[in-house]
Order: structure tokens, then C-alpha cells, then sequence
């Protein structure tokens, strides 16, 4: 049987005048993690926010009572350098740092925003980093990247290189309110067949017309944006995601 | 003379988990325009906003009536890309585009975000796009920076490639709440007897006990985040600020 739902609405979608209300109030209409959507106008060509919003609204809900319970702050890393943030987030109140396969990649080694450094990342330096700094680790793939990039890590014989959460993009990142890909669910079914136990996560215009299809491949992480937040009843929405999950573990 | 006292409020250190309310707050109590504190953790190590959190902040507050009017969106870019960003913030709702020469002369002349080219832009072509794209044109300098890299584009013959004001930094770039750097005035000295006519804002360190230095080195539009936002009376605090201007005048 899969992981059990998490139901993550994305703050992209909620009205940035008010996030401390936001925030709140999608926890009690039964949210167990927030999505935060970090994006550096160079990953991807859009701007959102950093770690002193993070740290502000951090302060609204409270931290979770254990790994990964309600009140996660699930840090989706739309940035060109993941590793110079890892700590600023973390103290910040991040408590899953997710970055992206294609940046960790080709991006620097240096452990702060104003270091500089010759050496690269790669992705299990730094899930190892990332748990080192006290958070867990994801891992995200874009549209056109393929799945099996990620076996290397999610076989690693090393438990501290292994990511806790891979994050399947539904659609190309930097917007919210764009349209899901069903042809991006072949990855998910790949990743539950082979990682029974892992969480697995979508992003990406999943709404109750979508849950149906990515719950069927296997994802239990569900991030949902306009549809929670653009909801007439954010509650009943969440509900129905959950149950869509549930429905086919 | 030197031109009519701007105070002009930076949101980085307004509760950025109500943000709306904070900016609109501070325009009744006196603010002129909003100085909107924009880092994309490359130019600078700290990430903050982007164009969606202008957006939203821009419904709270009335649009300016005259140019450089009460409710200027005032958009400092500390970002490393100036040129890519123009046509977004113009359609968020900035007034003044404020950007770095630093920047400027190393950076891309791409157009927007998603784009690629091998031209670069430089400090008159910036200015003649923000212009052309319909805002005020601002340029800043950098502590590190001397201030005659300026002459050359406040001298220009061609009106559209002359900034509407010049940012001199008071602090390096990236984080409120640092001392104000006094050694910065004499720049401050030098362009206001060059340009008697010239908008000169400070940034950084602002407060009642600096911005007699400032004013009487010729600054007319003072930025200050905490010694603002930070106030038991605000709106005090800003009456103080233009009242330390119009006295030198």
C-alpha cells in the first residue's frame, strides 16, 4: 500500500497581501503541508519569494510534531544554486527542502549566498548536505526530464543520499494556474512500482477533475494552487483530494 | 533649490505576512511613494519578492495621479538581470524602475525573462527601455561604486536616455536594518551641485538620527524601512524625515 495522502496546497495561488492569514486558514481547512514556491528568475523565468517571507509566515502555522506531520514547510526550490539556501531556509522554518534535479546538477558546491566556490553539487551531495542541515530532502524533475535520473539516488546504498520525496512536475514550472499533464503520469507509475514506500508528489493544475489520474499512478503528495486557493469552499476541496488519494491505496 | 522632499518607505521590513495592509497603512500615514525592495539572490545574497507580489500589493494602493505622485511604486532591482524584467513590472504596477549600474553594464539585452541573446544591454539603453516601456527611470550605485560611472548618462543630449533619479546606497545592498555609511554623502554633495534639479534618494540607515546628514548633503527622496516600519508612531517618524528635508531646500 502507497504512502497515505498529503494534501500540500501551494502558496502561489493565495493572495500574497494577506499570507499570514493564508497560510493559517488553509491548515485549518485541512491542509497538512504548505507548498512554497521559491523561484529566482533565473531557474525559471518568474519571481516569487525568499526566506525572510518564509521566515514571516513560518510564525502563522505551527511547526510540525513530527517528520513531516501537519505544518510542513514544503520548500519547492526553483532556483539556479540550492545549495548556497539550504541553510538560510532551514532557518528560516523550511522543513523539506526541494530542489531541482537540473539545477543540482550544474550548480556550485559554495554553502552561502555571498560564497563563491570552483567545485559543483551534485544531487546526492547535496540530499546528504540537506539532511546534514537538519531538513529532508526532495528531489524534482521538469517535464522533459526523465524519470530514471533519479534511481541513482533513490537506490543509493547510502540512507543519508537518499531523497524523502521525489516531485514529478505536471507542467513546465514557473506559473501557477497552467494545465496538467497526463503524460507525465507514466513517471509516477515508474516511481511507485519501483519505491512502494516513497513519497511521491505532483505539481501542477491538479484540481478534483485531475486527482483521479495522478491518485490511479501512484502520487500521494498532491499540491494544488488555484483550485484550493481560488475555492468556494477550500475545505471540501481539500477533502475530496484526500479521498481520491485514500481511494486507491 | 533642490527638488520637494519624496519619503518613501521601504517593505522590507514591513510584516510581510500582511502586506497589504502594511502598505496601505503607511501611504495614510503620510508616505509619498512605496520603495519596494526587489532581490533575485544573485545580484545580491537575499531573495525577496518578484512582479506577483507587486501585483497584489499595487490593489491596496491608489495609483499615483501625477508622475512621481503620492502612491509611486518605487522598484529598487537588485537583480542581475535588469532589462529581462521592465515589461513585467510595468505591467505589475511599477511607477520608477530602479535599476543597478552594476548591473547594468554586464547584463543581457534580452527583453523578458524567458529569452536568450548575446547583446548586452548598458546604463543609457536601460534607461531609454524602462522610459520606452512607459515608467521613471532610476539608477543606483553601489558603495564600491564612484559616483561619475553617472555623468555619462545624466549628461546625455538624448532626453530619453537621461535617468528621472539616482539611488546612492547607503549600505550595501541585501539586508535591512544595517548603519547608515556617512562616507556616502560626499557623493551625495557632488551630484545635487551638478544636477540642482536631479530626484537623489538614499537608501540604507535611514532615520531621524541620520537624515539631517542626508538632507543637508542634498538628498530629497529618503528611503527608510525599520526606523519606519518599526515605529510605535509612523506616521511621526515620516513627518520628522520630510521636515529634515525641506528645512535644507
Amino acid at each position: 500500500m502507497s504512502p497515505p495522502a498529503i494534501i500540500a496546497p501551494s502558496i502561489l495561488s493565495a493572495d500574497f497581501g494577506a499570507l499570514g492569514k493564508e497560510c493559517l486558514d488553509t491548515i485549518g481547512h485541512g491542509a497538512d503541508w504548505l507548498h512554497v514556491d521559491i523561484m529566482d528568475g533565473h531557474f525559471v523565468p518568474n519571481i516569487t519569494f525568499g526566506a525572510p517571507v518564509v521566515t514571516k509566515i513560518r510564525s502563522h502555522v505551527d511547526r510540525p510534531k513530527e517528520s513531516l506531520g501537519k505544518g510542513t514547510f514544503d520548500c519547492h526550490m526553483m532556483i539556479s544554486e540550492p545549495k548556497k539556501w539550504v541553510k538560510d531556509f532551514q532557518k528560516a522554518g523550511c522543513d523539506l527542502y526541494c530542489f531541482h534535479y537540473e539545477a543540482a546538477i550544474n550548480s556550485t558546491a559554495a554553502e552561502s549566498p555571498e560564497a563563491q566556490s570552483d567545485q559543483k553539487t551534485s544531487p546526492k551531495e547535496l540530499i546528504k548536505y540537506i539532511h546534514d542541515q537538519g531538513m529532508r530532502a526532495g528531489v524534482a524533475i521538469k517535464p522533459k526530464t526523465d524519470v530514471s535520473v533519479l534511481y541513482e539516488l533513490l537506490d543509493s546504498s547510502n540512507k543519508e543520499e537518499v531523497p524523502d520525496m521525489a516531485l514529478v512536475m505536471t507542467v513546465e514550472p514557473g506559473f501557477g494556474g497552467q494545465k496538467f499533464m497526463p503524460d507525465m503520469m507514466p513517471k509516477v507509475e515508474a516511481l511507485r512500482k519501483r519505491y512502494p514506500d516513497l513519497n511521491i508528489e505532483v505539481d501542477g493544475g491538479l484540481s478534483e477533475k485531475t486527482i483521479d489520474v495522478a491518485a490511479d499512478a501512484g502520487a500521494n503528495v498532491i499540491v494544488a494552487g488555484s483550485a484550493v486557493f481560488g475555492a468556494q469552499d477550500p475545505k471540501d476541496v481539500i477533502a475530496k483530494l484526500r479521498a481520491a488519494v485514500d481511494k486507491q491505496r | 533649490m533642490a527638488p520637494p522632499a519624496i519619503i518613501a518607505p521601504s517593505i522590507l521590513s514591513a510584516d510581510f505576512a500582511a502586506l497589504g495592509d502594511a502598505c496601505s497603512r503607511t501611504i495614510h500615514q503620510g508616505a509619498d511613494w512605496l520603495h519596494i525592495d526587489i532581490m533575485d539572490g544573485h545580484f545580491v545574497p537575499n531573495m525577496t519578492f518578484g512582479a506577483p507580489v507587486v501585483t497584489t500589493i499595487r490593489k491596496h494602493v491608489d495609483r499615483p495621479q501625477t508622475a512621481g505622485g503620492k502612491g509611486t511604486f518605487d522598484c529598487h532591482m537588485m537583480i542581475s538581470e535588469p532589462k529581462k524584467w521592465v515589461t513585467s513590472f510595468k505591467s505589475a504596477g511599477c511607477d520608477c524602475y530602479t535599476f543597478h549600474y552594476e548591473a547594468a553594464v554586464s547584463s543581457t539585452a534580452a527583453t523578458r525573462p524567458q529569452d536568450e541573446t548575446s547583446e548586452r544591454t548598458n546604463p543609457k539603453d536601460m534607461v531609454r527601455h524602462i522610459h520606452e516601456v512607459g515608467m521613471k527611470a532610476g539608477i543606483a550605485i553601489k558603495p564600491g561604486t564612484p559616483v561619475d560611472v553617472l555623468y555619462d548618462v545624466l549628461d546625455s543630449r538624448s532626453e530619453n536616455e537621461v535617468p528621472d533619479m539616482v539611488l546612492v546606497m547607503t549600505v550595501e545592498p541585501g539586508f535591512g536594518g544595517q548603519s547608515f555609511m556617512a562616507e556616502m554623502m560626499p557623493k551625495v554633495q557632488e551630484l545635487r551641485k551638478r544636477y540642482p534639479s536631479l530626484n537623489i534618494e538614499v537608501d540604507g540607515g535611514l532615520s531621524e538620527k541620520t537624515v539631517d546628514q542626508a538632507a543637508e548633503a542634498g538628498a530629497n527622496v529618503i528611503v527608510a524601512g525599520s526606523a519606519v516600519f518599526g515605529a510605535s508612531d509612523p506616521g511621526a517618524v515620516i513627518q520628522r524625515l520630510r521636515d529634515a528635508v525641506e528645512r535644507r531646500r
